[in-house]
């Protein structure tokens, strides 16, 4: 292993050819992400159980703090010997790492596999000027392909060699010149100001960004919030004591506290919103987007437009009010595992505009797909029967429910007025429901309007289905209506009853034009 | 590349108008079969319970334990019927350039799969489909799980030529 000493001087990280070792920084991403992991994972569900023995470990706090140490002292010994087993080697086309000290793999990845480059810069990289590169394959989500620790410009340029060696492939060229695109040719398509970001933090819940981050803290947070409460004489007892004060005063409390705590939460989920989208930055480089953003762990993703399999205009109820949406663009998600909001925040699948003004969501959706605005096209209602379906259910089933409860529990008046009132909130949403349904055809593509109080516009081109789906119940049959399901690598996107002469017609021509033209959907 | 479909007439290639095969017999065969094996065992279960060899049941167990059994039956009836109708409803086409799938009974489905677009294929038999000599052919899209397209109740060999056939197929190596 002697001739890996040199590998931390900027000229000899990337050569190629030979077995290479990160820098010794990487220890610190090998030590970071299993504990973050452990904590997340593990640790959180322990805290239930700690806090019901909370007086036992009290006494035995030493064995605790022995614990604790120990835990991570065999965290940093395991990741000094995940980062001495560690090497990669870089050659024209392919990219290999060797990990593992009891269970090696070996990975060798061809550039032409590699769907995504993305470079991340945890906290503990920024001072040194690292940062981690992650390769994404189309495939498989569980094999992890990532280069813990390289030199920021050696990332940017393994990313540029990466990129550009699988573009000179596809276009099948010769010529391998050395002027590697640089981040000069780049087209900035937006941007985001802090103002956009609050804006983006009030209309949209990020505060589990922050809530997931501080998980392990929970337990500290309750036990001292009362401590510090009243060390500011806020004294909640008395606050909403019912006994002390009139009916009129004790609403007005319960008001106001209400409002407190959602500011607060609002005030999380702003910070969060800027946690994650901080100095975002969305640009274009040879038929490729790229996005930048983050203020602690720095990110950026990019994706190349023919992968880009649907473009959808995300707006709740508060953003129609003041006019502005969210901008996903989705690419191929079948291999990616796991659920949860955070890592789809993340995801390189998803690239998120966050709050943009209508007229800048045009302007992207236009660059996207060529197309016009998704918010000016004739969409056509689905059938009213629809109603009836939403009423058969869910509705019905719930009101019965609901009256069922409230003749069990012997309900007052008020509360039957309560219940009629929330009957008819079922009614109506169960109308704006169909009234928000909305599809639309046109240049081989398909527009498609949904949401209930919010509205939600998807866009994408015929030629990308993978799968389709004709949907008739045997109620639908005698009214001419089918329910379309067309399934894209980035998930299924239904249009329910429609005319069934409609559906048929919009599935033949999928079928046709991915049959007849055969074009590609990567 | 010449395709064919083009000169077909609009109204004829559309899927409103696919003629479906019907699979196996023997598939209907070995669900009813099945639905009476698993809803004879399921009804033994409090029969056992009712015994009280290793624990004593509450009163309350006794007095419904008929009305228990009753409605394991109804539920084992209603899987029995749903099979007796809607087996033989179920088929499955091939077409030059896709798949076709059509299931349900009260809920129709046509699911369509271009050849274009499919990544793998699978022949899955289970332990009863081998001794009855059908097999199961799965086909994957980038479309995930979620989507997997199947038809079940094939013959061994009808599944092992479909498979060839797509195999062989020119879109195959196209798309990736």
């Amino acid at each position: 292993m002697n001739d890996t000493s040199d590998v931390a001087t900027n000229s000899n990280e990337l050569q190629e050819e030979r077995w290479a070792k990160v820098a010794p920084i990487g220890i610190a991403y090998f030590f970071f992400k299993p504990l973050y992991l452990f904590i997340t994972n593990g640790l959180v569900y322990l805290i239930p159980a700690a806090l019901l023995q909370s007086e036992k470990l009290k006494q035995h706090i030493e064995y605790v703090m022995a614990g604790i140490v120990i835990i991570i002292a065999l965290f940093l010994i395991s990741a000094v010997l995940k980062y001495l087993f560690y090497a990669f080697r870089l050659s024209d086309e392919r990219i290999e790492i060797r990990q593992g000290l009891i269970q090696k793999s070996h990975l060798d990845l061809p550039f032409e596999k590699i769907q995504n480059v993305k470079i991340e810069q945890p906290f503990y990289y920024r001072f040194h000027k690292y940062a981690m590169v992650e390769l994404e394959t189309a495939g498989s989500a569980s094999k992890e392909a990532n280069i813990v620790a390289l030199k920021l410009e050696n990332a940017e340029a393994l990313k540029a060699k990466v990129l550009y060696t699988r573009q000179a492939s596809e276009n099948n060229t010769n010529e391998r010149t050395d002027n590697t695109p640089s981040i000069d040719d780049e087209i900035v398509l937006n941007t985001r100001s802090i103002m956009d970001l609050v804006i983006h933090g009030i209309t949209n819940n990020r505060i589990w960004i922050l809530l997931g981050a501080a998980a392990p803290f929970y337990n500290p947070i309750v036990e001292n919030i009362g401590t510090v409460m009243e060390a500011i004489g806020f004294d909640i007892a008395g606050y909403i004591d019912y006994n002390s004060q009139s009916l009129g005063m004790f609403v007005l409390h319960i008001l106001s506290v209400v409002m407190f705590i959602m500011l607060f939460v609002v005030l999380i989920s702003v910070i969060g919103s800027i946690f994650v989208f901080y100095n975002y930055r969305l640009s274009k480089q040879d038929e490729r987007y790229i996005k930048r953003s983050g203020l602690i762990t720095k990110q950026e993703v990019s994706m190349k437009t023919s992968r880009i399999q649907v473009a959808t205009q995300q707006q709740d109820w508060l953003d129609i009010l003041i006019g502005r949406a969210n901008i996903k663009l989705e690419q191929n998600s079948s291999g990616i595992s796991g659920a949860n909001q955070s890592a789809q925040l993340n995801n390189a699948s998803k690239l998120i505009v966050p709050s943009v003004t209508l007229s800048e969501s045009d302007d992207l959706i236009a660059d996207v797909f060529k197309q016009s605005s998704v918010n000016q096209q004739q969409y056509k209602h689905v059938s009213t029967r629809y109603i009836l379906r939403l009423m058969i259910f869910p509705v019905v089933p719930l009101i019965l429910a609901l009256v069922c409860v409230a003749y069990l529990a012997n309900f007052t008046a008020i509360g039957w007025l309560s219940v009629t009132f929330a009957i008819m909130l079922m009614f109506g949403l169960s109308v704006l429901r169909w009234f928000r349904w909305g599809y639309h055809f046109s240049n081989n593509f398909v527009f498609i309007r949904k949401g209930l109080l919010g509205k939600n516009y998807s866009i994408f081109p015929i030629q990308k289905v993978q799968q389709t789906k004709y949907k008739q119940t045997i109620f639908m049959r005698p009214h001419k209506l089918a329910t379309i399901q067309l399934v894209l690598a980035s998930g299924a996107h239904s249009i329910p009853y429609v005319p069934d002469t409609i559906a048929a017609d919009l599935i033949d021509e999928s079928l046709l034009i991915v049959e007849r033209d055969k074009p590609a959907w990567m | 590349m010449s395709f064919t479909n083009n000169i077909v007439a609009n109204h004829e290639i559309s899927l409103t108008h696919i003629d479906v095969s019907s699979l196996s017999p023997k598939y209907r065969k070995i669900n009813l079969i099945t639905s009476c094996v698993f809803t004879l065992l399921v009804m033994l279960i409090p029969c056992f319970l009712k015994l009280e060899w290793f624990f004593v049941m509450p009163t309350g167990y006794h007095d419904s334990f008929y009305w228990i059994l009753l409605a394991i039956a109804i539920l084992g009836l209603w899987d029995f019927i749903y099979h007796f109708i809607a087996d033989p409803k179920k088929g499955y086409a091939l077409r030059e350039h896709d798949l076709h799938f059509q299931t349900g009974l009260i809920f129709r489905k046509h699911i369509s799969q271009p050849i274009l677009r499919i990544q793998h294929i699978e022949i899955k038999r289970g332990p009863i489909e081998r001794k009855a000599g059908l097999a199961t052919l799965q086909v994957f899209s980038a479309g995930g799980a979620h989507h997997t397209f199947y038809i079940p109740g094939l013959e061994h060999e009808t599944a092992i030529k479909l498979r060839s056939f797509i195999l062989d197929h020119t879109d195959l190596t196209l798309d990736e």
